[in-house]
């Protein structure tokens, strides 16, 4: 059995035509499921200790990027794989995975299933990336090594790449290789308003801690963590359906 | 970040390291890594790699280093290890001691400390015991 969890928001009229013809569509591949709808009395939380309680084959999260976010969080070290169906103002976590909204049933009906790692700040999970801000930062890297940052430069943690996301060195960032990337840079603004990389720094890890003032992350771009003190590479914590266009 | 228009910098030198230390940043401590590492910016403590190892000019280390092979353009002081090959470009100050099994020297570069190099024995003077019997 296959269990479907909707996002609040697609509660909204205006992705009524989408949801059709998704649903059309998984009915066709004979992919139809049990449907959970997000209310106010049941979170993603509630819904998914209940429901994953009953052995689904698979867990498929139609939704955009803040749910998917939340539906990850609870789903780590699941067996069970989860499979994304992306509607909803923002897509972009799953944009390099292979799946869009027109090939998402299709995706599902392959069952390519891949363990992917996951990052974690300070207990929550990340898929890409998680951006750091702070003042005066320093990171101690798997308890061995303490790395002083220069206070102009930016910080992130990253999970994984796009192919459309440059990056500066051959070996890129891999949510299979168990480990996470530090990626700090000092950048310069032109007179034109530019910017411009002038100096780059990579340090893979499995645990940080990070020290500074007012140490605060953002979650692939959605969910703020203050006063954050760790990060740490959760491996192959999450099984995932993924499209055969998959970048990673 | 990583926007596409961004103008990324080259690594002072190839791209194939896992690790890149850049110019202003320092690190304290053990740095011990699988990967080839570039080092632009300041270390004190030790240095290992099982692969090669890549020191910039502007850099200062203050450690210890261990690795298969190394090319050095900053400035050390302390060690250093290598089971390979050892290039030291113009600009290299070392001090400290120095191992390997082929140690190349640019003109313009200090050492101060000893010279040790590793014993290399190749197959083809490799002496089997069998045929020196009479």
């Amino acid at each position: 059995m296959h269990i479907y969890i909707y996002d609040s928001l697609l509660e909204d009229k205006k992705y009524q035509p989408q949801l059709h013809r998704i649903e059309s569509k998984i009915t066709d591949l004979g992919l139809g499921g049990r449907v959970c709808r997000l209310s106010p009395l049941k979170n993603v939380r509630d819904m998914l200790v209940e429901e994953l309680r009953r052995e689904p084959k698979t867990v498929i999260a139609l939704g955009g990027d803040t749910f998917l976010t939340e539906v990850v969080s609870w789903m780590r070290g699941v067996q069970i794989p989860l499979g994304v169906v992306p509607i909803g103002e923002s897509n972009n976590l799953v944009s390099g995975l292979g799946i869009n909204e027109n090939n998402a049933a299709q995706v599902l009906a392959a069952r390519r299933i891949i363990p992917m790692d996951l990052g974690a700040v300070d207990g929550r999970t990340f898929l890409r990336s998680a951006e750091i801000f702070g003042n005066n930062i320093q990171v101690i890297i798997d308890g061995s090594y303490r790395v002083v940052l220069h206070k102009n430069q930016s910080l992130k943690i990253v999970n994984y790449l796009l192919d459309n996301e440059d990056y500066f060195l051959k070996n890129r960032p891999s949510p299979q290789n168990g480990q996470l990337t530090l990626v700090a840079e000092s950048k310069e603004t032109s007179l034109w308003k530019k910017e411009k990389v002038t100096e780059q720094t990579a340090l893979n890890f499995k645990q940080l801690e990070i020290v500074g003032q007012d140490v605060r992350a953002i979650l692939d771009n959605n969910l703020e963590v203050k006063n954050v003190r760790t990060a740490e590479i959760l491996p192959g914590a999450l099984n995932l359906i993924v499209g055969r266009s998959r970048e990673i | 970040m990583f926007a596409k228009t961004s103008n990324t910098p080259e690594p002072s030198f190839g791209k194939e390291a896992e690790t890149v230390i850049g110019a202003s940043v320092k690190v304290e401590g053990n740095f011990i890594c699988q990967g080839s590492i570039i080092v632009d910016g300041e270390v004190k403590g030790f240095i290992q790699t099982s692969e090669t190892l890549q020191v910039g000019s502007r850099s200062i280390i203050v450690a210890d280093i261990k690795a298969a092979n190394a090319r050095i353009a900053g400035k050390i002081d302390g060690n250093i290890s290598v089971d390979g090959t050892l290039e030291l470009s113009e600009s290299a100050r070392i001090s400290g001691d120095v191992s390997a099994s082929v140690l190349a020297v640019s003109k313009g570069a200090v050492i101060n400390g000893r010279i040790l190099m590793n014993t290399v024995v190749s197959p083809e003077t490799e002496v089997n015991p069998e045929d020196t019997e009479e």
